[in-house]
């Protein structure tokens, strides 16, 4: 008898589901120009953006022979703690690019408060990180990551990360 | 049990190893085979499922069997007898002088593609259409013929003509009965490469075959650099199964949603088209884009490309550049120089959405290819193609204008989408990919809810921002000499963004900016591409008196209505 009703209470769950989540979803659709950055552990409260702009192409749509799309971004944090906040030997913060598989990393630049850093990307899904670190030389981050966020693209999951199959409630 | 249940049903069914997140084993989703989409298939014959785009695999949607696209199958010409259709020869050049004639039939022709008999259209039994090619300011007069099973005009896009030869009917003609006649006369004021196509059910007509080039020739002996070679190619393709190209909708468009993406590329109507040239021959390419709706990002190996010249003039300053993206209904003048012996595809190379796994996965599609002979050029242009020109004329043509770039827009449009009365379960799946839109969708990766979806259910929307006015309820009205400042926008928010190449008739047009940056290189235009969540500011120079339309290029969103009107007083 419970399973019978359990069974009911959720099809008919499920019957809402097909309606409410397109209201849901266009609620919660993320800016596809827009990475919101976000503090990592001690620096939770740490707040930036890093803003996609697509590149200038003379054909309107930016992207390289094999069809990335190319961004320029920039990346802007009001306001951080010194990076000795972060560890004795941190003496600056530094943004990368890393693609979502971290197999692919790039340095976009020292990353001052206040200030916009400018890089450029071409990969399908990836994340802006900023480190801090000893110096703003290195090929790969050696310090911890302060903050971070994902590309708008990074949405683009299988469909059993969808709402669909979450209740109707986005990721 | 009512589809609808039988949905939820289906999706509270979904194997918990897709719930828990995990990869999809795509062999095993909900009982269904798997399919390229053999399991999506919905039967064979008249209403048929369109198969996956190339290397993109994807089990069945639950809820999804029995779904259709409710409208009537149709192929024209089906039960001709294909002896009774000629074969349609490859397009001719057709030179024409300052008031010649020439005939223009379109009519059934019989193709042969992938080893398929296939009843198609042509104008005079060519694929393409007669190259036509005239000296600029030149004025031709052209009898069209109507023998084919619908009404049809003949729209000749980007020529700057008198209003009444535009070919758009609703707008400047009425359309041309079957078995009837209706003579355009045109005149030619701009050099350049240029295209003609119906104006009626394009997304069928045109996608038969009926669209074919014209080259207007500058008296200007420079006015492009010197090649070894040119070559006018019209890039294609076509939608088709087993049993041959896949049923347009008889009453009503489909594939409403994306468009109809085709799987079959063709260069000039062939699938193989392929060029010879020597070691060191620099080749310029006129590039036209008749599918429709793919947009390409076109490349010939690791050959440099130069680019210069868009669709009604050459660009300020010509630049090198990694690739040709070309909407539908743009042209784009490249010149490419092959230096090293060997043979090199022509592809379009994209990063094609898979909505189902969630990935980006590359996608490379061969349209035909370049071989380069180990003999040398016979005639070396490579310093000429070194050196990127800045050209004064566009640039002195650009000038007067500049004075307007920075005003505020006098009109502003928004690109959007509206979906109504399409199955529940297409409904609902359909929000399942709507987290994330790409500036540009290369593929259809969508193909059971694109093909369900006919210009019944979806209705694409240019709306004026100022007067909330939508598609034809639009009428701008200018006088000759204004100069329009249109600022453009593609709706991100709406439930299914899509780029969108947008063309003005019968005017010409800058762009001034995208997403507020200043455009560095400009060139005169009647066709642009406006990616997802962007903005463009245009500057439309209004010189040329009569009732216009404007609307976007992809052939099954212009029958979903997204088109406007606007007059230019004289």
């Amino acid at each position: 008898m419970r399973f019978s009703v359990e069974l009911v209470g959720r099809l008919c769950w499920l019957a809402l589901v097909p309606l409410l989540v397109p209201l849901l979803v266009a609620g919660h659709r993320p800016d596809l120009y827009l990475i919101s950055l976000k503090g990592t552990g001690p620096s939770s409260r740490l707040a930036g953006t890093a803003r996609l702009t697509p590149a200038r192409s003379p054909f309107g749509v930016a992207t390289t022979r094999d069809g990335q799309f190319v961004f320029l971004v920039e990346v802007a944090v009001p306001q951080l703690p010194p990076p000795t906040a972060f560890g004795p030997n941190h003496t600056t913060y530094v943004a990368w690019i890393a693609s979502a598989q971290l197999d692919r990393i790039e340095r976009i630049g020292a990353l001052t408060p206040g200030t916009l850093l400018r890089g450029r990307v071409a990969m399908p899904k990836f994340m802006v990180v900023i480190t801090a670190e000893p110096n703003a030389l290195g090929q790969k981050w050696t310090g911890p990551i302060v903050m971070r966020g994902t590309s708008p693209s990074s949405y683009l999951t299988n469909f059993s990360g969808h709402t669909m199959f979450n209740g109707g409630v986005p990721q | 049990m009512s589809r609808f249940l039988r949905a939820v049903v289906t999706l509270w069914m979904v194997p918990a190893g897709m719930a828990a997140g995990q990869k999809p084993d795509s062999t095993k989703v909900a009982g269904h085979e798997q399919m390229q989409h053999e399991g999506m298939n919905h039967g064979t014959g008249a209403n048929r499922m369109p198969p996956m785009p190339k290397g993109m695999k994807m089990p069945m949607i639950p809820g999804m069997e029995g779904v259709a696209p409710r409208m009537t199958p149709y192929l024209p010409g089906a039960g001709k007898d294909l002896a009774t259709i000629p074969l349609a020869v490859p397009r001719k050049l057709l030179d024409l002088k300052d008031g010649d004639s020439l005939d223009l039939t379109a009519g059934f022709v019989r193709r042969t593609l992938k080893g398929k008999d296939l009843v198609m259209y042509g104008f005079n039994g060519q694929y393409p259409g007669p190259l036509i090619r005239v000296k600029q300011s030149a004025t031709v007069t052209i009898r069209f013929r109507n023998q084919l099973d619908y009404p049809s005009a003949v729209h000749w896009h980007g020529i700057r003509l008198d209003n009444r030869f535009d070919g758009a009917p609703g707008v400047t003609q009425d359309a041309v009965p079957v078995g009837g006649e209706f003579i355009y006369r045109i005149n030619f004021p701009d050099p350049g490469i240029y295209w003609y196509h119906p104006h009626v059910r394009e997304d069928i007509q045109q996608d038969l075959g009926l669209y074919g080039n014209m080259l207007v020739e500058s008296p200007d002996p420079n006015y492009y650099n010197p090649v070894n070679d040119e070559q006018v190619l019209m890039l294609d393709d076509i939608l088709m199964d087993d049993e041959g190209i896949l049923p347009y909708g008889a009453e009503v468009s489909n594939y409403s949603i994306m468009g109809r993406f085709g799987n079959v590329f063709l260069i000039n109507g062939e699938p193989d088209y392929t060029l010879q040239v020597r070691k060191g021959d620099v080749v310029r390419f006129l590039l036209t884009n008749v599918a429709n709706s793919r947009t390409l990002n076109l490349s010939i190996g690791p050959n440099p490309i130069k680019l210069v010249g868009a669709d009604i003039s050459r660009f300020e300053r010509e630049e090198l550049v990694e690739s040709v993206v070309i909407a539908p209904a743009q042209r784009y003048v490249v010149e490419v120089k092959f230096d090293v012996p060997g043979t090199y595809a022509i592809t379009n190379e994209v990063q094609a959405l898979n909505n189902f796994l969630g990935e980006f996965q590359r996608s490379v599609d061969t349209l035909g290819t370049v071989t380069v002979g180990a003999a040398p050029t016979a005639r070396d242009y490579g310093r000429q193609f070194k050196n990127l020109r800045a050209v004064a004329a566009v640039s002195a043509e650009v000038e007067p204008y500049r004075k307007h770039f920075d005003k505020a827009a006098d009109k502003e449009l928004l690109l959007t989408v509206n979906i109504q009365g399409m199955p529940l379960i297409v409904t609902a799946f359909m929000s399942v990919d709507t987290m994330y839109f790409p500036p540009q969708e290369w593929v259809d990766g969508m193909r059971d809810m694109n093909w369900v979806a006919t210009s019944k259910e979806v209705r694409w929307i240019v709306r004026d921002v100022q007067t909330k006015k939508e598609n034809m309820d639009i009428v701008w009205a200018f006088k000759r000499g204004d100069v329009i400042k249109v600022r453009m926008t593609n709706d991100a928010l709406s439930v299914h963004p899509m780029s969108h190449p947008i063309h003005f008739h019968g005017q010409r047009l800058l762009i001034v900016a995208r997403n507020g940056q200043a455009e560095e290189n400009m060139a005169w235009r009647d066709t642009i591409l406006l990616p997802v969540g962007q903005t463009v500011d245009l500057l439309i120079e209004a010189t040329n008196p009569g009732k216009w339309m404007a609307h976007c290029h992809i052939a099954e969103h212009l029958e979903a209505g997204m088109m406007m009107v606007f007059s230019v007083a004289p």
